[in-house]
């Protein structure tokens, strides 16, 4: 394990981390405040603000660790600064293969704790917590995604791909939503998404599929990548 | 003169769509300074990057210290020390950031030393109140804090990209004087390569040159011998005709001319009434490269 952590450190040294952690600790704070706005309900302005913007954070955290992962397969790349370093170490290819398994663990433990806080507000809030579901399924296929288009050497094609991937499925749950007539029943159109326990059970298992497909992907042709890109 | 070799090639090729290099055969003395020289496109980081593994070359042989041949050995890189002429390290790393990922990757990365060299380079240290990050440097800076990292680790090698390029000439003389301790401490087992263009500034840092020209070598060899085999010419403008034949490159005005010419033609260009010279490292590349040109 230290082996992952170290190689994850050398990727993205100290202040980075500590940049991200400021930036959890910054979602984590407005999720804490809307939570305690939602229990003290003052006028409605405080109370849109306090159930619109832990959804908002909802789906950024599950995006949250594409951040260090999405920078570590652009290393890949000669035109990206640092690139001639890291392609100087020894163990180099190494040292990426463990740093994506490394940058995988953090982004889903990660996107996970912030989605369990955010869970936790709108527990408090009283509003329901369907896109906290969207938000974890969206975390693993964004993840899982990330991975298999990481190697993808132009940048612009790779961004191009992760975004299509991700509407398609934002379109997928919005069109299930839609089929179901929901609105017609006061609930929310990710409602009938989530009310059968084996619809939400299979939606689950595919996300997280996706991303072990994914990851297993990436550190099966990460060494080799990383030798091609020299 | 009885070398061993840091660095040997055989036949060695890096092809891209638009130029390629070499083949290029080359023998670069152990324990010495061995300069790069070449106009912009001559191929000299494309070897230097082959040299350190940051390219792999699409042909040929590379031999190490003699017997090293896989430059993706680790134990082969642990004792080559590499810098890259721009963008090395990533932009958003400060010092410390540097000394944190250093240390992971290299055995013989000493970070104090690190510290210690940043603070002779008057540049931002991990011990800095707030070490800035690269992007917030300028080029020199960055250059210095690449190069103190570089000098922080135990190596045999050192291969660096146009180090002096961004630097003060200040810096470029600081620069040469810590060259040369590198080489006195590898008592004779320690090798620089560096690619210039500061030819005058650096030609107290290098022994050896290599003269390169659109991925081919067009000259090699240890710079005093290099001196006593060509000569600079200087005479006065109706000479030039005469002399021209000698001369491998040159140029003239109204009332002189000056070129460069083999030494076995100084008894030739005697009769005719010119100065010759030694030329220093400088017109001895302006003479070499004019004629590479010229003869393409």
């Amino acid at each position: 394990m230290k082996k992952y952590i170290q190689s994850f450190r050398l990727f993205f040294g100290n202040c980075q981390i500590r940049s991200i952690v400021l930036f959890a600790a910054v979602i984590s704070g407005l999720t804490v405040l809307c939570g305690i706005i939602g229990c003290f309900p003052m006028n409605e302005f405080l109370t849109g603000l306090a159930e619109g913007v832990p959804t908002m954070l909802s789906s950024l955290s599950a995006v949250f660790g594409l951040i260090f992962m999405n920078a570590l397969y652009q290393y890949l790349s000669p035109v990206t600064p640092g690139h001639k370093y890291y392609a100087s170490l020894p163990d180099g290819a190494a040292h990426f293969r463990r740093a994506i398994a490394a940058g995988n663990l953090f982004g889903i433990v990660s996107g996970l704790v912030l989605l369990a806080l955010i869970n936790a507000a709108y527990k408090l809030i009283g509003i329901d917590n369907n896109f906290v579901f969207f938000g974890v399924m969206l975390l693993f296929i964004a993840a899982g995604v990330c991975n298999f288009t990481g190697f993808i050497r132009n940048n612009s094609a790779r961004i191009i791909v992760m975004m299509g991937v991700f509407c398609g499925f934002g379109f997928l749950a919005g069109f299930f939503g839609f089929l179901a007539d929901a609105e017609d029943a006061g609930t929310t159109r990710l409602d009938p998404l989530f009310s059968s326990a084996g619809i939400t059970v299979t939606a689950g298992l595919v996300s997280v599929a996706v991303f072990a497909a994914g990851l297993i992907y990436a550190l099966m042709v990460a060494e080799k990548k990383w030798g091609e890109s020299l | 003169m009885e070398n061993n070799y840091c660095v040997r090639t055989r036949g060695l090729t890096k092809k891209y769509s638009k130029f390629t290099l070499g083949a290029l055969d080359m023998d670069i003395p152990e324990g010495f300074s061995t300069a790069l020289i070449g106009a912009n496109g001559a191929g000299k980081t494309t070897l230097i990057d082959i040299l350190c593994g940051v390219t792999n070359r699409t042909d040929g042989e590379v031999t190490y210290f003699g017997d090293s041949r896989d430059i993706s050995d680790p134990d082969l890189r642990e004792r080559i020390g590499y810098c890259a002429s721009s963008a090395f390290f990533p932009l958003g790393f400060t010092a410390k950031d540097i000394a944190v990922s250093m240390e992971i990757a290299y055995k013989s990365f000493d970070r104090a030393k690190f510290a210690d060299l940043c603070e002779k380079f008057e540049v931002d240290s991990e011990n800095t109140k707030k070490p800035r990050p690269m992007h917030k440097q300028s080029d020199g800076n960055r250059m210095r804090t690449c190069l103190a990292s570089v000098f922080a680790r135990s190596t045999e090698l050192l291969v660096l990209d146009e180090p002096g390029s961004s630097l003060d000439p200040l810096m470029r003389d600081r620069l040469c004087d810590r060259m040369r301790e590198y080489l006195d401490d590898g008592d004779g087992r320690k090798s620089i390569i560096f690619s210039t263009h500061n030819i005058a500034d650096m030609e107290n840092a290098a022994d050896y040159a290599v003269f390169m020209d659109k991925g081919h070598v067009i000259e090699q060899g240890f710079i005093e011998e290099l001196k006593e085999k060509y000569i600079v010419v200087s005479g006065d403008a109706e000479n030039w005709e005469q002399a021209k034949s000698l001369l491998m490159s040159g140029s003239h005005n109204r009332t002189t001319f000056d070129g460069l010419a083999l030494s076995e033609n100084s008894e030739a260009l005697a009769t005719l009434n010119v100065e010759t010279a030694a030329p220093t490292l400088q017109q001895l590349s302006v003479g070499l490269l004019k004629y590479a040109e010229e003869h393409r």
